[in-house]
């Protein structure tokens, strides 16, 4: 692989990993949170406060802008990195790509009722569901998207077909992954939050014991559905995950799940020591998303060629801006770094950790 | 050459610059409202902190909840928006502003990291915040967005005014180019009014406000329409660094964009005018119905600036570099050799239709080389637009092209592909008939070579860049 792939292809990926780590809490977020609601619904006697359901309402917004936001970076390099491929799936799932936009300006403002008091009662399922369904559906276009940009021997018969989607087993596999994969991501991120609210006595085992099945239930499902769409990949890519770099990412986030799964028990069952296990998480978390992400992108680096775009990479290199890039990186990261330590210093009971 | 071939669609009886058009105004409007409100609440912070005015607080509130809700979430939205419909119109020229300048996109990504944290924090813990920290993260947010526009603003400027950059291909060269401060100037002062005239809106619904306070931050927030008095000033700057030929578009050239520009500087100075004399200089107080109104005002010059700026590039969406049909100018003679569509993939979605080849040849030129500014029989229609047309007055209108309309670029196909493209306009015009004899054509193809090679393959005009 040449240096400038290489680089970009790291950029791309340590980009991707904040944007997917808030990604996973809004798909995560929402879903439980349309699953709490109806369970509330259908439970009429039961108005006991659910703190997870609270915190989830009470931060997704901001998570969404936050993803929204994260997610700029990645789209920049991936667009350095591939451009015709994703430039053209872009343009063959047109109005259903395109709709992605109105869709999640709704989930925005569905959330943004969710988290308003006034709009508590009988609509707030409905509101739930649809904020699910808006987040959902953008990420199932992500899918598609990619799945179709790997796929470039269907490029001219999909056009031609006009087909408003692109309808393969894969696409929903790959789904199934991110989705349920994102479970245990909002599940650690809420119990760090439960956690920095302890104070509240908000962390209580019944609590613990929620995001573990809802954690353990998100890894194995999504396993389950990463082996379904192992069996759906052509001979190329079988063979590709086949490889030596294939195995070992595969090796690691096993490993990682091993360490969540686990991690899940210690957490449920101490009362000391929390935030150790809950920092061992976080650790296995980001390890199984970088895993996640690497075996993604060679498996596209496969689909495409291998060398396909070095020439356009070491072009796009060769430009100039990055110093400037790194600069205002450091910069604004410090500028982050000072805003959210004087959010902390306003907060009544800030985390822990 | 290498010429990308990707799959077009068709947006039907839409003008493909109406909705790019379209989405950039409403993206343009709510991100520099986010500029602007941010300058607006820091001075509101100020007064509040300095005691200056009592209610200045309870309108931060107010309008912070309004900014988060508008130009976080359709801002945001509508930026990502944005890539995602240049993409749809043009992928080429997009390709080639991301390759050339990802750099200044990721460093105006920290800046929207920035923004959003700071914006959040204020938005979650202001109530609990000291005045010096509330400060703090205002000045911090209000930097971060307007370092997102200096940036965006380069790379826009640019498509514009490349300045040395063709010639040096240094991203410098293209960023600090010679329309980059009056443009940056002039969106500043424009963040500046619509943050002004939203916060004559906001101001009103804080109905438990007694009407001496609403009438007090009303004057407060007019204030910063003052900079108003630069828009002229800034805008005959822009005017004369443009290149002369884009000038021209604007300046009688082409109507249509003269009538946007009339219609932009004509509201501008509405606008300017009420807000000069009216709110300032008589202290009127502006209802909500008013205030409404000229937010509305404000997000149609804003459309007509955007429309000014996308026409004015014409023939090229990057100049000197890229015609505005995706089509590189050195490639343009290449074209003419081997055919625009010979090695273009994609098939005719309604090749059926058609009955014959020369129809389907003459179909992919029109989806190549013209569907991006122009439709069959809708907006801008090719079919109405040549309707009156001999056959000849066709073949040579289109084979002289950058002559024939100095904002077009030049036809950049062979001689039997402007034929193609002449009979199956004919055709449409025709009523699209079942069966289709082609009129008698002698020596049409020489003809139109003959054309061709008069008009060459450079824009009419050299490049002023």
């Amino acid at each position: 692989m040449q240096s400038a792939t290489a680089f970009y292809l790291v950029l791309y990926g340590a980009t991707l990993v904040v944007h997917v780590v808030f990604m996973n809490y809004v798909l995560g977020g929402t879903a439980f949170l349309a699953v709490a609601s109806l369970r509330r619904a259908f439970r009429r006697s039961s108005f006991e406060p659910d703190p997870i359901a609270e915190m989830a309402r009470d931060w997704l917004p901001f998570a969404l802008g936050a993803a929204i936001t994260a997610g700029v970076a990645p789209l920049l390099f991936l667009q350095v990195l591939y451009e015709k491929p994703f430039y053209t799936a872009n343009l063959l799932l047109f109005h259903r790509w395109m709709s992605i936009v109105p869709v999640l300006i709704v989930g925005f403002y569905l959330l943004y009722l969710l988290k308003s008091r006034p709009f508590e009662g009988k609509w707030m399922p409905v509101a739930a569901i649809g904020a699910f369904l808006c987040v959902a559906w953008t990420g199932l276009s992500w899918t598609e998207n990619h799945v179709l940009s790997l796929d470039e021997p269907q490029w001219i018969e999909f056009y031609g077909r006009q087909s408003p989607a692109y309808y393969k087993a894969g696409v929903y596999a790959r789904f199934g992954v991110w989705l349920f994969g994102s479970l245990p991501t909002f599940a650690l991120m809420i119990a760090w939050q439960l956690h920095g609210s302890s104070g509240r006595d908000l962390f209580a085992p019944p609590l613990r014991r929620r995001l573990e099945r809802t954690a353990r239930a998100g890894l194995l499902v999504s396993l389950a559905f990463a082996t379904f769409y192992a069996t759906q990949l052509n001979a190329a890519g079988r063979s590709t995950i086949e490889t030596a770099g294939g195995w070992t990412a595969m090796l690691v986030g096993a490993l990682a799940m091993v360490v969540q799964s686990s991690g899940w028990s210690r957490i449920r069952s101490t009362t000391n020591a929390t935030a150790r296990w809950l920092a061992v998480l976080t650790a296995a978390t980001l390890v199984l998303i970088v895993a996640a992400i690497t075996l993604r992108e060679t498996l596209r680096a496969a689909a495409h060629g291998g060398s396909a775009f070095t020439e356009a990479h070491a072009q796009a290199a060769s430009v100039g801006g990055f110093g400037v890039f790194v600069l205002f990186l450091i910069l604004n990261a410090a500028l982050v770094a000072w805003s959210i330590r004087i959010a902390f210093r306003s907060s009544p009971s800030p985390p822990s950790g | 050459m290498d010429q990308p071939y990707y799959p077009i669609n068709d947006f039907g009886p839409v003008m493909k610059g109406l909705v790019i058009g379209g989405l950039g105004t409403l993206h343009v409007f709510t991100a520099q409202f986010a500029v602007g409100a941010g300058i607006l609440l820091c001075y509101f912070q100020w007064l509040a902190q300095t005691g200056r005015s009592a209610a200045a607080r309870e309108f931060l509130r107010g309008y912070f909840r309004f900014l988060v809700l508008v130009a976080f979430v359709i801002g945001a939205l509508t930026g990502v928006g944005m890539w995602f419909t240049a993409i749809q119109i043009s992928a080429r020229t997009i390709g080639t502003m991301v390759r050339e300048f990802h750099w200044i996109w990721a460093a105006e990504w920290t800046f929207f990291c920035l923004e959003v944290v700071s914006g959040y924090a204020f938005y979650r813990c202001a109530e609990r915040l000291s005045d010096r920290d509330r400060f703090t993260l205002l000045i911090l947010y209000t930097t971060a967005a307007w370092m997102s526009l200096f940036l965006i603003n380069g790379i826009l400027s640019w498509q514009l005014t490349p300045g040395d950059w063709p010639a040096t291909r240094l991203v410098w060269d293209g960023f600090f180019n010679s329309s980059f401060w009056p443009s940056l100037l002039y969106r500043t002062v424009a963040a500046m009014t619509i943050a002004s005239l939203m916060a004559c809106v906001v101001i009103n619904t804080l109905t438990d406000m007694p009407l001496e306070a609403r009438k007090e931050l009303i004057h407060r927030a007019a204030s910063l329409l003052v900079f108003m008095v630069l828009m002229p000033a800034l805008g005959i700057w822009y005017f004369r660094v443009i290149p002369a030929d884009s000038r021209s578009w604007l300046l009688g050239g082409s109507a249509a964009m003269t009538m946007f520009t009339i219609a932009t500087v004509g509201v501008s100075l509405l606008i300017g005018l009420y807000a000069l004399v009216g709110l300032i200089g008589g202290r009127l107080y502006v209802n909500i119905a008013t205030a409404a109104l000229l937010c509305a005002l404000a997000f149609g010059a804003t459309g007509g600036g955007e429309f000014i700026r996308e026409g004015s590039r014409k023939p090229y969406s990057i100049r000197q570099t890229l015609y505005s049909n995706s089509i590189v100018p050195g490639d343009v003679a290449h074209l003419r050799a081997v055919g625009s569509v010979t090695h273009d993939p994609y098939p005719l979605r309604d090749a059926g239709q058609y009955p014959d080849d020369q129809l389907r040849l003459g179909a992919k030129v029109f989806r190549f080389q013209c569907s991006i500014c122009h439709t069959l029989d809708g907006i801008n229609g090719l079919v109405h637009l040549t309707g009156r047309w001999t056959l000849d007055q066709k073949r040579m209108n289109i084979a002289k092209l950058q002559h024939t309309k100095p904002f077009m670029p030049p036809f950049s196909g062979t001689a039997e592909e402007l034929e193609a493209l002449v009979q199956m306009l004919t055709w449409e015009r025709a009523g699209r008939p079942a069966s289709w004899a082609a009129p008698p054509a002698t020596g049409a193809a020489s003809r139109i070579r003959a054309w061709l090679e008069e008009a060459g393959t450079a824009p009419v005009r050299p490049p002023a860049g």
